[in-house]
């Protein structure tokens, strides 16, 4: 395969999942889609493997598809197939995406009466049912109490939607005037993809663009073997832990294994602790997402992303432990709070090996509020069920000679924010403040970045609040002497100026005047803070960002 | 006579054309970054004395200004503070909690244009359907208005949330800092982008703050030596939409302005779809257009559509949000000095480093040593060592091969040519990339465009562009290196006034909407008559508004609109609905005709016509066109001998058949094998599609 076409080609795959992508949120009605973007889509060939994936939405959907599309493949096998065909699922076990909320389609795409690739798109839609909105809850032990659950199975059938199978999922969903329109828009990614592969055959014999096709996959490999081999070889291991799994106190300990030898690498996850009651167990699908995305973000964060670059990684987990959980363990939360801090540990285990390619611990929490319920305001929406979902950002890690961003997203996911004017104008909730949190970087020569707050104001009674968070105890770690960054806070307070402290992981219901309030973990530092650069402190006192007794007391400042 | 002047990087081109006489005249002079004016105003001089013309007889000035993307990129604007919404200032800040690159640990969002100790917060409440939740707090404002003054800010950005549902507490700031602080540029987020969404109206508030006094004093300055010089011609300023401002205007929204370089081109383009239509009568209609301009560094690509060019609303620069409406231009970093270079699995790259024009490419023998696409098209006999400025500089042929062979050929065990053929094929696969991005992505089929390559390397690989974008017709225009220019005398003034009004059609009237239209259209017509008022005396005077509206619908629950054109006068909701529904089916491939849909934005543009030039009709070619000379060209790894021929002796109605190459002053076209090459009646060359 001769080297330019190769790009070509490869470049071409990704246009064609980018464009995909773009159509899906462009065309979708929730908001966690439309304005934050928590969706992604990718291109495959029939044997499943992932060719080309759209760089938008998370990394963590994207390093599960090749499970998603394993799992559909198992129960519908291409020779099954027929065009005009689309297969859905949310389930989580034995592989498939990380929790119910994201609802994955696979489609195939047919030349001359045989499928030649498949395309597949995850979103996150806002409810699939259970004990809470948003059906990620805590205070359940069990998935059948965090929604429903929907196993591989055909939504259309040559063409034709299943309309009863729609209706029975609209029927179990809070937000069921939002669910068939997302849906839609996924269907909208998938013929796009169809549309443009078929494009592509009348110019490229078939035979021709599944040679282009393996050859990606060869040349991704090349490019992680090559990247893997300028890793020093050894065992690097670090360990953190969760504060908690919202069901006891106790803490979750991650622990890593890595070990580099020559142009492989393997991740093993065996010092993890046992699964857990509270939702914060997951499959090793999502492990492996963990390390794709570490690997490429240390080796080249240009590396292609496909099946190939993953042939040299090899990832383990005991089954029955908390990476690698036993049906029917609660799941919901594993997304939002237990991959992100496998990254943190991923990172923390590179840090002895190739220092100048990490960062400290970010926030390591997603951060995410489901808040629903009725809508009491008068006008279209009264009477209506609302459920807004958002994860907010918290401070990055600073790298060895760089701060890191405040208020902002890391790791697997990189989902937008919903506009205040947005949140206001959809939700019975009025957004008091958004902004940055002062002294709640990790100090250092170089800083962490800052935390985040958001105060909604409920505006109707019954306002029911899902939160999963996490590193209240067990805060974001700096390194090489740079200090460790302020932990999450979440408050509520009553209209009579009542304030209470809620739990990092709850569920708990409001009432019309109740302001809520979230405060994201800042990101570790790196280097001691009394080498900081007296100007760079300077401006963050002037900025308000760091305090003056902080300077004076932390970073030894006049 | 009119003069378009285009300022960029390395020079500052002129077009001159004269009314009376249908001619066309151009110039180019080294630019002066320091000052653009210095050299802008050398170039009239100059172009002026050529003609033989008296200052008096100048009657239009037109300018594209990259004066407002530089303050940007270079973070040379002025000193701004912010007032804004207690609770929010770091809106700015936090932008949409996303970042640039997701796999990318050490990538970092722009810094905001405005510290956060000069974002300063006001206690005050609109909701967002309008009613006051809170009045502001005036004593509040009275002491933050001390500290703007003593920390002697050059301009204001205010940006309070839900000011497009309500302006009343922006403007009650307006008017206290206009009175306490006379000096100080005050900018309002409504009258810039009258949108939902906060950190966009806010980010494009405060780039027009930050960018307002620097382009105020730069056309104050260069009207101001044109004056010493005898020239009281008006001058407008192009806009990021494709339309002309005054100078006076520009100095007050000059975030307008910060596409105002590249906008020429495409602008250009459209006026050579009008003019094709003209020409082929009603034989073929309106040529749907593909803009390709490609330059030393960058490529910009811009769609024209049915005539016109679509506007992009949500767009940025330099990494922060601009919400105001531009030309849909798309910039990749691909151009003549982009490096090839292998990656860690052996596959051949181009880009997106450049050699820039220092050191640049290795042929231009100022130092440059990694092997570019100007050194691969010179291997390749595409570029003759004597092609650039006519000869007035000699490339180095061998430089360019010991660069390709050291640093590519060798490692992938093939030929200089092959490999150089290998460099070409790449950089065109990522500009064809980018032209799908503007077209395939928004659901248009290239190949039911003409492609219009210019630019210094445009028209070197605007036939295999084409080729593979399986684009029939290429059309290189008369000058490409100065088309920019050329397109300044190209347009009209123009004003979008665009407003956030969300409404099921169930629940809204066509009055509503007619009496929204004509407020906007009142807006639009109220800025276009302070520009008009310039030029009311000139020949060049304003004849009639013309207006037109476009409303925006969704499905009820998406946030992304299709927007929809409307006619003015009473308002035909049903049509407007089964417009929407059959464009939402062409986009996304269906319908849902029994939900319920919603008006999302209303949108008027109104246009003032500046008679924009016409292109003159070329001389007749001579009965046979000798070739100049002949030189070995690779064509898909074979060398053939090709003539080479001067483009000022293919005159109307000449022919070639490839292969041949078309040298002039400041670009060369490529003509492959048995490609066929037309000269139109206005001298621009018409090449066929290449078959492969």
């Amino acid at each position: 395969m001769d080297p330019v076409s190769l790009e070509i080609m490869r470049n071409r795959c990704k246009g064609i999942a980018e464009e995909c992508c773009a159509a899906l949120v462009r065309a979708s009605h929730s908001t966690n889609i439309k304005d934050r973007r928590d969706c992604s889509v990718a291109l495959a060939l029939p044997s499943g493997e992932v060719v080309a994936q759209a760089e938008v939405g998370t990394p963590l959907h994207l390093g599960v598809m090749p499970g998603v599309i394993r799992s559909i493949l198992h129960h519908y096998p291409v020779e099954k197939m027929r065009p005009g065909d689309t297969y859905f699922t949310n389930l989580p076990y034995p592989e498939g995406p990380g929790h119910l909320p994201d609802l994955s389609l696979v489609s195939p795409v047919f030349y001359a009466g045989e499928v030649i690739a498949l395309t597949a798109s995850t979103a996150h839609h806002v409810d699939m049912g259970g004990y809470a909105p948003g059906s990620m809850p805590f205070g359940v032990t069990e998935i059948f109490q965090e929604g429903m659950q929907i196993p591989p199975l055909p939504v259309v059938r040559e063409g034709v939607f299943d309309d009863n199978l729609l209706r029975l999922i609209e029927q179990n969903v809070r937000t069921d005037y939002e669910v068939r329109g997302d849906l839609m828009a996924q269907y909208a990614a998938a013929k796009k993809a169809e549309e443009r592969l078929q494009e592509l055959l009348t110019r490229v014999p078939a035979a021709e663009l599944v040679g282009y096709l393996q050859a990606i996959l060869d040349h991704a490999e090349r490019c992680m073997r090559a990247g893997i081999a300028e890793l020093p070889d050894g065992t690097y291991r670090f360990e953190d832990f969760l504060d908690d799994d919202g069901v006891s106190d106790d803490p979750v300990k991650i622990a890593v294994a890595l070990s580099v030898d020559g142009d492989e690498l393997v991740a093993d996850f065996s010092g993890t602790s046992q699964q857990v009651l509270g939702p914060l167990n997951a499959r090793i699908t999502a492990a492996r997402a963990c390390v794709y995305y570490a690997c490429k973000a240390v080796i080249d964060p240009d590396l292609p992303t496909c099946a190939g670059s993953y042939r040299p990684i090899h990832v383990h987990a005991r089954e029955g432990s908390i990476l690698q959980a036993t049906y029917p363990a609660a799941i919901g939360q594993a997304n939002i709070l237990t991959d992100q801090r496998v990254v943190d540990v991923l990172l923390g285990a590179l840090a002895q090996c190739v220092p100048e390619k990490v960062c400290a611990a970010c926030s390591g929490q997603m951060n995410l509020i489901n808040i629903g319920g009725i809508d009491t305001r008068p006008g279209a929406t009264e009477g209506r069920y609302y459920n807004y979902v958002e994860t907010f950002a918290g401070g990055q890690g600073a790298c060895h000679d760089l701060d890191g961003e405040d208020g902002v997203h890391t790791h697997l996911t990189n989902t937008r924010n919903a506009a205040v004017e947005v949140i206001e104008s959809t939700y019975p909730l009025e957004v008091m403040r958004y902004g940055l949190v002062p002294d709640t970087e990790g100090a250092g020569r170089h800083r962490g970045g800052c935390g985040m707050v958001r105060e909604l104001r409920c505006l109707a009674d019954r306002t029911t609040i899902s939160m999963g968070s996490d590193r209240r105890r067990f805060t974001p770690w700096g390194l090489d002497g740079g200090h460790s960054a302020a932990g999450a806070i979440a408050h509520v307070t009553d209209a009579d100026g009542e304030q209470r402290l809620l739990p990092t992981k709850v569920v708990v219901e409001l009432r019309a005047g109740d302001v809520f309030r979230v405060q994201t973990p800042g990101g570790g530092g790196w280097g001691a803070p009394q080498q900081r650069d007296g100007a760079a402190l300077e401006q963050d006192v002037a900025d308000g960002l760091v305090s003056p007794d902080r300077a004076h007391e932390v970073y030894g400042g006049r | 006579m009119r003069i378009g002047i285009d300022t960029g990087g390395t020079f500052t081109d002129l077009v001159a054309f004269d009314l009376t006489q249908g001619s066309l005249a151009f110039h180019k002079v080294s630019s002066t970054p320091d000052d653009p004016s210095r050299g802008i105003i050398e170039g009239v001089v100059a172009l002026l004395e050529r003609a033989g013309a008296d200052p008096e007889a100048l009657e239009l000035l037109v300018h594209g200004t990259t004066v407002a993307t530089n303050a940007v990129l270079q973070r040379a604007g002025a000193r701004v503070a912010m007032i804004t919404t207690a609770g929010f200032r770091d809106v700015l800040h936090i932008q949409r909690q996303d970042r640039p690159r997701m796999y990318d640990l050490r990538a970092r969002r722009a810094k905001p244009l405005v510290a956060r100790e000069l974002r300063l917060e006001v206690a005050e409440r609109i909701r967002f359907d309008g009613t006051v939740a809170q009045p502001l707090d005036v004593a509040q404002l009275d002491a933050l208005v001390e500290v703007l003054r003593q920390r002697e800010v050059q301009a204001v950005a205010v940006g309070l949330l839900h000011s497009y549902a309500n302006p009343e507490h922006e403007l009650l700031v307006g008017r206290v800092l206009n009175e306490r602080l006379p000096d100080v540029a005050v900018c309002l987020s409504h009258e810039l982008a009258g949108e939902a969404g906060e950190y966009e109206r806010f980010s494009t508030c405060v780039m027009n703050a930050y960018v307002q006094p620097v382009i105020q004093r730069y056309l104050e300055r260069l009207e101001s030596g044109l004056r010493e010089r005898r020239i009281g011609a008006p001058l407008f300023v192009m806009k990021s939409s494709g339309g002309v401002m005054s100078a006076e205007s520009a100095g007050r929204r000059s975030v307008e302005t910060v596409m105002s370089g590249p906008a020429g081109g495409i602008v250009a383009g459209a006026a050579l779809a009008k003019a094709a239509d003209a020409d082929a009568g009603a034989e073929a209609g309106q040529p749907n257009l593909i803009t390709a301009d490609m330059g030393g560094t960058s490529f910009d690509v811009g769609v024209v559509e049915g005539g016109s060019v679509p506007l992009a609303r949500d767009t940025e620069m330099g990494g922060l949000a601009i919400s105001v409406p531009m030309l849909d231009i798309h910039s990749i970093g691909a151009g003549g000095g982009s490096i090839g270079w292998l990656d860690a699995g052996g596959a051949l790259r181009v880009g997106p480093r450049s050699a820039g024009a220092v050191p640049g490419p290795a042929c231009y023998g100022r130092g440059g040593e990694l092997p570019t696409v100007t050194d691969a098209n010179l291997v390749l006999g595409r570029l003759g060592e004597s092609s650039l400025l006519d000869g007035g500089m000699t490339l180095d042929v061998e430089a360019a091969r010991r660069a390709i062979h050291d640093h590519l050929a060798r490692q992938l065990d093939t030929s200089v040519e092959q490999t150089a053929e290998g460099m070409v094929r790449v950089v065109n696969a990522a500009m064809t990339a980018a032209i799908r991005t503007l077209t395939v992505e928004r659901g248009l089929d290239p190949r039911e465009f003409w492609l219009c390559p210019f630019g210094g390397a445009g028209p070197l690989h605007g036939a295999e562009l084409a080729a593979e974008l399986g684009i029939g017709q290429t059309v290189v225009p008369v000058a490409p290196g100065v088309n920019s220019a050329v397109g300044l005398l190209m347009t009209n003034l123009r004003e979008d006034r665009i407003s956030t009004f969300v409404r099921r059609i169930s629940d809204t009237s066509g009055e509503e909407l007619e009496r929204l239209f004509g407020s906007l259209e009142e807006e639009a017509a109220e800025r276009l008559s302070r520009s008009v008022n310039g030029v009311a005396s000139s020949p060049a005077g304003a004849s009639g508004v013309r207006l037109g509206r476009t409303l925006g619908q969704r499905y009820l629950g998406q946030r992304y609109e299709l927007p929809v054109e409307v006619a003015a006068g009473s308002l035909d909701l049903t049509a407007a609905v089964a417009s929407f529904h059959g464009e939402h089916a062409r986009m996304y491939g269906y319908a849902r005709e029994e939900h319920p849909v919603e008006v999302s934005s209303a949108w008027v543009s109104a246009e003032v016509d500046l008679q924009p030039l016409r292109l003159p009709e070329a001389a007749p070619a001579a009965v046979e066109v000798p070739a100049a000379a002949s030189r070995q060209v690779y064509f898909d790894g074979n060398a053939v001998a090709t003539p080479i021929f001067r483009r000022d002796a293919l005159g109307s109605g000449a022919s070639l058949v490839g292969p041949a190459i078309v040298e002039q002053l400041d670009s060369t076209t490529v003509l492959w094998p048995g490609q066929r090459l037309d000269v139109d009646r206005h001298g621009q060359l018409m090449i066929g599609r290449l078959e492969r």
